[in-house]
């Protein structure tokens, strides 16, 4: 009974899987190889490179996986160690207008990223930091590191006082804590904040748009303007799809591969 | 300072916390090798206590001297104490190997010296075929052993136990009960205790400190303070009990119904004593003048609620032969030598209070 129940549920499990992820992935696929497709077929009739070669061989696409890669890595490694403090604090001490003091780091989440944008587009023009990579690394920063903060500091607080306390009475120093206690168990929370914000960084549209474009573009920035202009046209979104997907697809794969390592979980179980 | 050879002195130790006082001035001592247990409700204080001998917590004032030395202002790194908690508080990332090893790594002992304490202690606790498992993969029993290695492999001055049982279930407590207690017998230990167990505590310890509301109410060898408690508190506290409205004269004490009963200090006037259910006797009589109101069998025990005038009394007797019926006439036997118990002791215990009499209502 209980095996054919669990059975069922992989199955559905599958299922889901499929609907959701697979069988759009696929669609996109076909689309962005398709060379025309008209109902009531249900497979493209002709197919063509066309789309893809388009793509790859503009030259504005280097430099802004470029820009991309670079602005990524300095957002997400950045908004880590801004957010480190901040979560810490959150987490282990009690303070006076602690609950307002959240509410403030979680507002950003509340306000759309256009408003944000449009108002600190002023302000960035004022201080010359529009149109410029450090324009674009501040405002995303911005972005997410209400996320981060928040993600880390669930983290942290799931660390009990007493696993601290107990490593101080056997004579751990501070430095010694951090590094042996504190560090190992956070890692899934780091991983989790950084995988996040990498994400994040790397999707981000609005901001980017208005406060680099048309000096700086991103990846995502790059590709979204080829599907303005003459209305919509498919295979171009389905190639801009797929690409965005890549790296966001390698990130959790990594991810995956790590969080499976044994001692890994062993630090992930329930404390 | 004059020289105090006890291993841990506390001194008028006492905490606030933001104006509310957590912990009276309190004083304590530890002599070397004892076994000690504070017995408390929950929030008596008797965890800020040991928080504060650990340096976890900073008193408000007072001191803490470990082997004569002040430890007061120390950081828990820098003392030769180390404390089982409630939790266990085991590193989940490390393999049980490496929780006990962590104390020695960070007091870099050398490798030979390491591998004999890890050696020894993992056979005293039985660890054996434990020490390469994760915390995880162990039962609640096992990681208590583990936590227990872990802070005997230190070999401190001083070993704190903050309610080590109270998360295990009953039977497996009583087993680990008897094996912390052989532990102690044999690495000699100077251990304190923290419980709120009132049996764990009688089992086990040589001297038990009694607190509550922040403040040590009584202390002494468990068997004086469960036969012989100065303080209504403590009678209360330790299981069962009878407390008896008497009228004192010399070293005899008239009870309410007429019996008398030899005191163990010479009183005058009104006071109250306090009779344990087992050193009441029963025994049928149809002229008796008390009356069988209630019979609870709890196995071992039987226990009677008798009705003697318009008090109330619990009889503890042996389940071995004929239970008496309710409403039976008897006659009752009290033995044992009273004491009178100080009226300045708080009363705040109800949980596991006999019945009382109408007439002490009025003190609750």
């Amino acid at each position: 009974m209980q095996r054919y129940h669990s059975i069922f549920l992989s199955l559905l499990a599958l299922v889901c899987l499929l609907f959701m992820l697979v069988l759009p992935i696929g669609i996109i696929l076909l689309w962005s190889v398709s060379n025309g497709w008209f109902p009531p077929n249900l497979s493209p009739g002709d197919y063509t490179s066309r789309h893809w070669a388009m793509f790859l061989s503009d030259p504005t696409l280097t430099p802004a996986i470029v820009n991309s890669l670079v602005i990524t890595v300095i957002v997400t490694a950045s908004s880590m160690v801004i957010a480190m403090p901040t979560a810490w604090a959150l987490a282990r001490f009690d303070f006076r207008l602690k609950k307002i003091i959240e509410i403030f780091i979680l507002a950003p989440l509340i306000v759309p990223g256009m408003v944000v944008a449009v108002g600190l587009g002023r302000v960035f023009l004022k201080l010359d930091l529009a149109y410029s990579m450090e324009g674009v690394i501040l405002v995303q920063i911005a972005g997410v590191l209400p996320l981060t903060i928040r993600i880390l500091s669930g983290g942290f607080e799931s660390i009990p006082g007493d696993i601290i306390n107990a490593a101080r009475t056997l004579g751990a120093h501070r430095f010694a804590i951090i590094r042996y206690i504190l560090l190992p168990l956070s890692i899934p929370a780091m991983l989790a904040a950084g995988l996040l914000s990498f994400v994040g960084s790397f999707e981000e549209f609005e901001r980017t748009l208005i406060i680099g474009a048309p000096i700086v573009h991103t990846l995502t920035t790059r590709l979204f303007v080829n599907l303005s202009g003459q209305g919509l046209v498919i295979p171009v979104a389905a190639v801009v799809s797929l690409i965005l997907l890549l790296p966001v697809l390698v990130v959790f794969l990594l991810t995956s591969r790590i969080m499976r390592d044994d001692v890994m979980a062993a630090g992930m179980g329930k404390l | 300072m004059p020289a105090l050879k006890n291993e841990l002195d506390v001194l008028d130790i006492s905490k606030h916390y933001s104006g509310v006082e957590a912990l009276s001035p309190t004083s304590l001592s530890v002599a070397n090798g004892e076994f000690v247990t504070i017995l408390g409700p929950s929030g008596c204080g008797k965890s800020t206590l040991l928080r504060m001998i650990t340096g976890i917590t900073l008193p408000s004032g007072g001191h803490i001297l470990l082997q004569g030395r002040d430890i007061t202002r120390l950081p828990p790194e820098k003392r030769d104490i180390a404390i089982v908690f409630q939790s266990y508080a085991l590193f989940p990332h490390m393999s049980v190997r490496n929780n006990i090893l962590f104390g020695l790594k960070m007091k870099k002992l050398g490798k030979q010296e390491q591998l004999r304490r890890f050696e020894h202690v993992v056979t005293i606790c039985g660890l054996g075929d434990l020490v390469s498992r994760y915390p995880k993969q162990l039962s609640g029993g096992q990681q208590q052993r583990v936590a227990l290695a872990r802070a005997l492999v230190m070999q401190p001055a001083l070993l704190l136990l903050d309610e080590p049982l109270s998360n295990l279930d009953a039977k497996l407590r009583e087993s680990l009960r008897d094996d912390l207690l052989a532990l102690h017998r044999s690495t000699g230990s100077t251990t304190l205790y923290v419980t709120h167990d009132q049996s764990e505590a009688m089992s086990m310890s040589d001297r038990i400190i009694v607190m509550d509301k922040g403040r040590v109410v009584e202390s002494g060898r468990p068997r004086d303070l469960y036969l012989k408690p100065q303080k209504r508190f403590t009678a209360l506290f330790f299981g069962h009990t009878n407390l008896v409205p008497v009228e004192a004269e010399g070293t005899l004490a008239t009870l309410p119904w007429g019996s008398v009963l030899p005191l163990d200090q010479a009183a005058r006037g009104k006071g109250e004593i306090s009779l344990r259910p087992e050193c009441i006797s029963v025994f049928p009589d149809a002229a008796g003048d008390a009356v069988v109101r209630q019979v609870t069998f709890m196995g071992p025990d039987i226990f009677y609620d008798l009705q003697i005038g318009n008090h109330c009394l619990k009889s503890r007797q042996g389940s071995n032969g004929v239970p008496l019926e309710v409403g039976a006439r008897v006659n009752v036997h009290i033995e044992g030598i009273a004491t009178l118990l100080e009226q300045t002791g708080s009363a705040s215990v109800s949980a596991g209070a006999a019945p009382e009499s109408p007439s002490l209502e009025g003190d609750r």
